[in-house]
């Protein structure tokens, strides 16, 4: 692991992504790097801010940690144990402890199934048997999530965005886990709705000691949910930092132009120079920064080689080369 | 979704159904209605027309056709059900396992069966039925020897598709074993498809043994199918037309019927299904007369009055907008916030005479330029020469011609619009890309929209709006499938064409913090109606309505030190339109909701600079 | 100019390998045919010159003469052999006949019909497509719908019996059968374009109504572009983007249809003798022609699948459709 991300804290680590690389073939084009060298480790209870556009690499990161895609590259740990190398009983007991709630509730239901058939099968794998005993944790379970027993014999369908997030949260919450990657859990909601859930998921974590992996491209939400927050662009985290410092005090180039673009916190009486728009990537031939064409100062180390993650200030990297 | 509600909701389907029904019955029990063996040759009786003893008639052996119509139809049946039933089976079990295992397997599969899959599949049944000798066996053999191949593709692409779904994603994520998330998440999901296949395969397969009767390698005699039937009676059709007709009959319905018993569910499980599709070429011009320009001076560019739109549907009729009234001036942009559902959308494309013709009623009042546009505008634009309204939607990708380059659709609308000659056409499009900023004109302009990024591609679109020299500009949602960056330039674009050009532009988005920054003026739609509406500073400074309020706090404040304090939820959710009374649509959310506020609709208060709010609990505070 | 030039070179590179793998791919269906036909005639019943009046010292030498004394793998290597040059074999029966004969006689007959059919097809699955798919749910759209289902659900040969019966036999418009004379010609192409006719009618509908649904034809119809230009430019051109898949199978519809409707109005073409071949019970014959038919097929699907792909500019450069 490399020293950068080694944690430094005495809070126990409960996930540690090792250098993590994902390639993708896709057929009829040119093979792309999704993920290029991520390291990273989540400590216990805290709520993790993964920021990025779309593209950059984002959710296939949270999907590598659930082991829902393999990595090219790398190793993840959670509990101490490599997930890859999991099998029968160690890796069921690792589905358990770690769930996931996707961004379009409608589609993370299974369109031809009773929500509250979906929340049942996680209760019975969350190790409850019985009609009865299963009955009664689905129904505590959706009231835990601000719905009605009665919602359970639903369809899919016959439920809003917001209930449908709900039905989602319960689910994930039903084999009792204790580490939830959100992938983008709000961005599909109203903003009234959003503000719903954003709530709900405060008060589960307090309740519950969950560990939150927070995947999003709004900065406000962001902003408010998250302990620490990783900015990736083009697969490479660039940037990772206590909240309050990255946005009091962002570092790299990127992340300063991504706040400053982003309407939450578009400030009129700040002009901005926009960076130039790529018409078309050009092709590269040797190692270079990836966000050099975009960047305002740009310096001449950029050009020959990837700046590595380091410690600018406690707790604070950036993968910029320092400003002389 | 409930079984019986498709069957109430299409005759063809229940027609289609039963008539099916009827025929297999008449196949199973048919000889059995009959006294006569099919077999039974009696040369006192041949050719007999139809009658009471023989109800369609005798063939040239004696023999009675209905027993030998409806046995026919028995085996034809038998050969399409058999053939359609092991393809079904094969196809399910290959293709769904190539699907669900993937990686080389697939590959391998998919590769094997490509070889197959380009041999003719009525050779392989013809040379089946050459080296077998004709008959019930080889037909089918040959039928499914390469008919599982289409099955068995179709299954995989749709096993491969659900594999990746979200909840298919979220059941592994939990736990489950692969047997049952194959059986209970994704087969489920994909029979859609697969049973429509399955009912056109079914007459496929008749129709393919009809067809081998024909040329001499059916089913051997003394046994006969329909097409056996058929082929005898052609010989004789101009003196007995019966022998040839009923039977022809029997087979041609029987198809029909399966083929709309297919096209049907195909309709019916299409996703697609329900929305209305425009209809193009209907003739109905809306004049817009050129106006002199010293009177539009002063005047607002847009004003919409007592504006409804209301859409027949299945439910019963659903007001989308409830008496909206706004104006618009040159030069300005007027941000028209809402949720999903507020009907923002349907408010601009009902101005620029977008709304489906079915279905829509529409009435109020809407002076363009001081000219009165006919609400319903219905039908395309007739802007021919004098087009002044143009709008930019939401996916920059789906809004050009995917088989055009980017520049003629640029030159094509100058053409049409301002008469230009094509060759002044294309130096004005590259003029048009330049003032949208497009820094390499030529090469945009013979690209194909998919060989553009999202942002040049939004650029072209706006390129093309410009080529009609419009006056108001609506943009429905133009960043939301865009990046923060592209999203800020795109933004920033608008801005400087509304202040070169003069545009008036109703920029229509769900984003507060967007309007905040870059509108004018702001209106805020709620359940089709506007709330509250004002310059966009004064608005945001200082809301009014208890919705803007809620919608203002429900944005994360980024200043509070404690996460729960820095979120504020507005309760509930917004209410079903079809449901809606006489009262202000909030109340049942509202923080300040008066006992009236639900009967009584709210009146509007007019603060200062323009700035409104429709509540009585604004109007009580005033008062005060 | 196209953009991006580098780019350019790229992709043409990498559809010049997708092109030698469909080669490749279409060599294998035409060598697993011909191996089939190879071991299916070695399973039809009796052998050919088991006659017991052809005697013993005859047989010998027509053994010799076509190979058949040969093992089996040999005879296998030289049926390969024949098929590369084009040689479909010869009949057992009818001494001196061979595939190629009747090819060389029966073939132009077959592919005018083919060809007048194709153009018929094109010509009545657009109209009625198109006025279908602009018409949605209004009458014509309902008439055109149940024409089209009725042209798929019909045998061609039971609308081959009808046509002859009703426009030559009752009203005389035409001639019952033959190939003499233009006027010839219009029965058997008519019956024979309209399974074709229909299917390319009922996927053009359903392509106009869901290119109907995107927003390009609005934006298109914001433009105020005239009526004609909307409709071939924007409308058309994307809808029969998906019609060209169906060109593959209806150059098999077409020539299979041949069969029975050659049959039916006794034009001297390859289907008539086809069909009169497997009457005939005349095996090899059946079988050689077979294999050209097979092989004719799989050729013309390739080059329609070719042809596609250059029409298509999503396809053209990226090899697969944006989804």
């Amino acid at each position: 692991m490399k020293e950068a991300t080694r944690p430094k804290e005495h809070l126990p680590q409960l996930v540690v992504l090792d250098d993590i690389s994902k390639r993708f073939y896709p057929q009829g084009s040119p093979s792309f790097e999704a993920l290029s060298s991520v390291s990273l480790a989540l400590y216990q209870g805290e709520t993790f801010g993964l920021v990025g556009e779309s593209g950059s690499g984002k959710s296939t990161l949270g999907r590598i940690i659930l082991r829902l895609a393999s990595p090219t590259g790398g190793k993840v740990y959670f509990d101490g144990r490599d997930v890859f190398s999991l099998r029968g009983r160690a890796l069921l007991d690792f589905r358990k402890k770690a769930q996931v709630v996707f961004q379009d509730p409608k589609a993370a239901l299974n369109p031809r199934m009773r929500v509250g058939t979906a929340v049942e099968e996680g209760v019975a794998l969350g190790g409850i048997a019985g009609t009865r005993a299963k009955n009664e944790r689905v129904d505590e379970l959706l009231e835990h999530v601000g719905l009605q027993p009665s919602h359970a014999k639903l369809f899919p369908h016959e439920l809003s965005g917001g209930q449908l997030q709900r039905v989602c949260l319960a689910r994930a919450l039903s084999p009792s886990p204790k580490f939830l990657v959100l992938d983008e859990p709000t961005s599909s909601l109203d903003v009234s709705i959003q503000a719903q859930i954003l709530k709900l998921l405060l008060r589960l974590k307090r309740e519950l000691g969950l560990t939150y992996l927070f995947i999003s491209h709004d900065l406000a939400v962001v902003r408010v949910l998250s302990d620490r927050v990783g900015v990736l662009y083009k697969g490479r985290l660039v940037e990772l930092a206590p909240a309050k410092a990255l946005f009091k005090e962002p570092l790299h180039p990127y992340t300063r132009a991504l706040l400053a673009l982003s309407p939450e916190f578009w400030d009129a009486s700040r002009t901005t120079t926009l960076p130039a728009e790529s018409e078309g990537d050009a092709e590269k031939t040797h190692p270079e920064c990836a966000y050099l064409p975009l960047c305002e100062e740009p310096l001449e180390a950029c050009k020959s080689r990837i700046p590595e993650l380091h410690e600018a200030s406690p707790g604070h990297f950036v993968a910029c080369q320092p400003k002389a | 979704m409930a079984g019986s509600r498709p069957l109430k909701s299409s005759p063809l389907l229940l027609t289609s159904l039963l008539f099916l029904i009827g025929i297999l019955t008449l196949a199973m029990l048919g000889p059995w209605l009959s006294p006569f063996s099919p077999y039974e040759i009696d040369l006192t009786q041949t050719n007999l027309p139809p009658g009471l003893a023989h109800p369609f008639g005798t063939d040239a052996l004696g023999r009675d056709l209905f027993v030998r119509a409806w046995g026919g139809a028995r085996i034809s049946l038998f050969v399409g059900f058999a053939a359609a039933l092991i393809d079904l089976g094969l196809g399910l079990m290959l293709g769904g396992l190539a699907g669900y295992i993937g990686g080389k397997w697939d590959t391998a599969f998919m590769r094997s069966v490509e070889v197959l899959y380009g041999i003719p599949y009525i050779m392989v049944v013809l040379l089946l039925a050459v080296i077998l000798g004709p008959g019930v066996f080889s037909l089918i053999v040959g039928m499914t020897l390469t008919g599982w191949i289409p099955m068995a593709r179709l299954v995989r692409g749709e096993v491969f598709r659900a594999k990746e779904e979200d909840f298919v994603l979220a059941a592994t994520a939990m736990g489950q074993g692969p047997f049952r998330i194959l059986l209970w998440h994704i087969l489920p999901n994909v029979m859609s498809p697969v049973l429509v296949a399955l009912t056109l395969t079914i007459p496929q397969a008749v129709f393919l043994e009809a067809f081998l009767a024909f040329i001499g390698l059916g089913v051997p005699l003394p046994r006969a199918s329909l097409g056996t039937l058929i082929t005898e009676g052609a010989r004789e059709s101009w003196y007995y037309p019966w022998q040839l007709f009923i039977p022809a009959t029997i087979l041609c319905s029987t198809l029909l019927a399966f083929n709309t018993l297919g096209d049907t569910l195909r309709d019916m499980l299409d996703p697609k299904r329900g929305e209305p599709a425009p209809r193009p070429l209907v003739r109905g011009s809306v004049n817009i007369p050129e106006i002199p320009p010293e009177k539009t001076l002063g005047a607002p560019l847009l004003t919409l009055e007592q504006a409804c739109v209301r859409f027949l549907t299945p439910r019963g009729e659903l007001p989308a907008i409830r008496e909206v009234s706004l104006t618009l001036q040159p030069g300005e942009m007027l941000a028209l916030v809402g949720e999903s559902g507020s009907g923002k959308s349907t408010l601009g494309r009902s101005i620029v005479g977008l709304l489906p013709k079915k279905g829509s009623l529409v009435s109020g009042k809407c002076l363009f330029m001081g000219q009165e546009l006919r609400l319903p505008r219905l039908g395309p634009l007739d802007q021919l020469g004098k087009p002044k309204l143009a709008m930019v939607f939401q996916n920059p990708l789906g809004s050009l011609n995917p088989t055009m380059q980017a520049g003629k659709q640029v030159a094509e609308a100058l053409v049409s619009a301002r008469m230009l000659s094509w060759a002044a056409a294309k130096d004005e499009a590259l003029h048009l890309f330049k003032e949208v900023g497009i820094q390499n004109q030529r090469r945009c302009f013979f690209a194909y929209p998919h060989e553009l990024s999202g942002g040049m591609r939004q650029r072209v679109v706006f390129a093309v709006m410009l080529a009609l020299s419009p006056s108001l500009l609506i943009a429905d949602e133009p960043t939301t499938a865009l990046d923060v960056a592209t999203q800020a330039r795109i933004l920033a674009l608008l801005t400087k064409l509304k202040t070169t050009r003069g545009l008036g532009v109703l920029f229509i988005t769900h984003n507060l913090a967007l309007a905040k920054g870059w509108a004018d003026r702001v209106s805020v739609l709620y359940a089709g109606e506007i709330v509250e509406e004002g310059p966009s500073r004064r608005l945001f400074q200082d809301p009014r309505h208890p919705y803007t309020k809620g919608l203002l706090d429900s944005i994360p404040k980024l200043d509070a030190d404690n996460p729960d304090n820095a979120l504020f939820a507005l309760p509930g959710s917004p209410p079903d339109p079809y449901t809606l009374h006489k009262g202000c649509a909030f109340a049942p959310r509202c923080p300040v909701a008066r006992p009236y506020c639900k009967d009584e609709p709210a009146p509007w208060v007019t603060l200062e600079d323009g700035h409104r709010a429709r509540c009585f609990a604004v109007k009580e505070a005033l008062l005060l | 100019m196209r953009p991006a030039r580098s780019k350019v070179s790229l992709q043409s590179r990498g559809s010049l390998w997708r092109l030698f793998g469909r080669v490749i791919v279409m060599l294998a269906t035409l060598w697993v045919v011909a191996t089939f036909t190879f071991l299916g005639m070695r399973l039809i019943p009796g052998d050919p010159f088991s006659d017991p009046k052809v005697t013993p010292q005859v047989r010998e030498n027509l053994y010799r003469k076509y190979g058949l004394d040969k093992p089996l793998y040999k005879q296998y290597v030289r049926y390969l052999g024949n098929l590369s040059r084009l040689d479909f074999g010869v009949s057992y029966v009818q001494l001196g006949r061979s595939v190629n004969d009747i090819i060389a006689q029966g073939f132009p007959v077959s592919a005018e019909l083919g060809l007048w059919a194709l153009l018929l097809a094109l010509f009545w699955g657009t109209l009625l497509g198109t006025l279908a798919g602009l018409h949605h749910e209004g009458r014509i759209d309902r008439y055109a719908t149940f024409l089209a289902a009725l042209g798929v659900s019909v045998p061609s040969f039971i609308l081959a019996l009808f046509f002859q019966h009703v426009f030559a036999f009752r009203l005389g418009l035409f001639p019952v059968a033959g190939w003499e004379g233009g006027i010839a010609r219009f029965l058997p192409a008519l019956t024979l374009s309209i399974l074709p006719a229909a299917t390319i009618a009922r996927l053009l509908r359903a392509s106009i109504l869901d290119v109907l649904r995107q927003d390009y034809i609005q934006t298109a119809r914001i433009k105020g572009l005239a009526h004609t230009r909307l409709l071939v430019h924007h409308i058309l051109r994307n809808a029969a983007l998906s019609v060209l898949t169906y060109l593959g199978p209806m150059v098999v519809n077409i020539t299979t249809g041949s069969f029975v409707i050659e049959t039916i109005f006794n034009v001297p073409g390859l289907g008539k003798h086809y069909v009169q071949s497997i009457y005939d019970r005349d095996y090899t014959l059946v079988m050689g022609t077979t294999v050209f038919y097979a092989a004719l097929l799989i050729v013309a699907m390739f080059l329609v699948d070719i042809a596609y792909g250059l029409l298509d500019p999503r396809i053209r450069a990226f090899g697969a459709k944006e989804r």
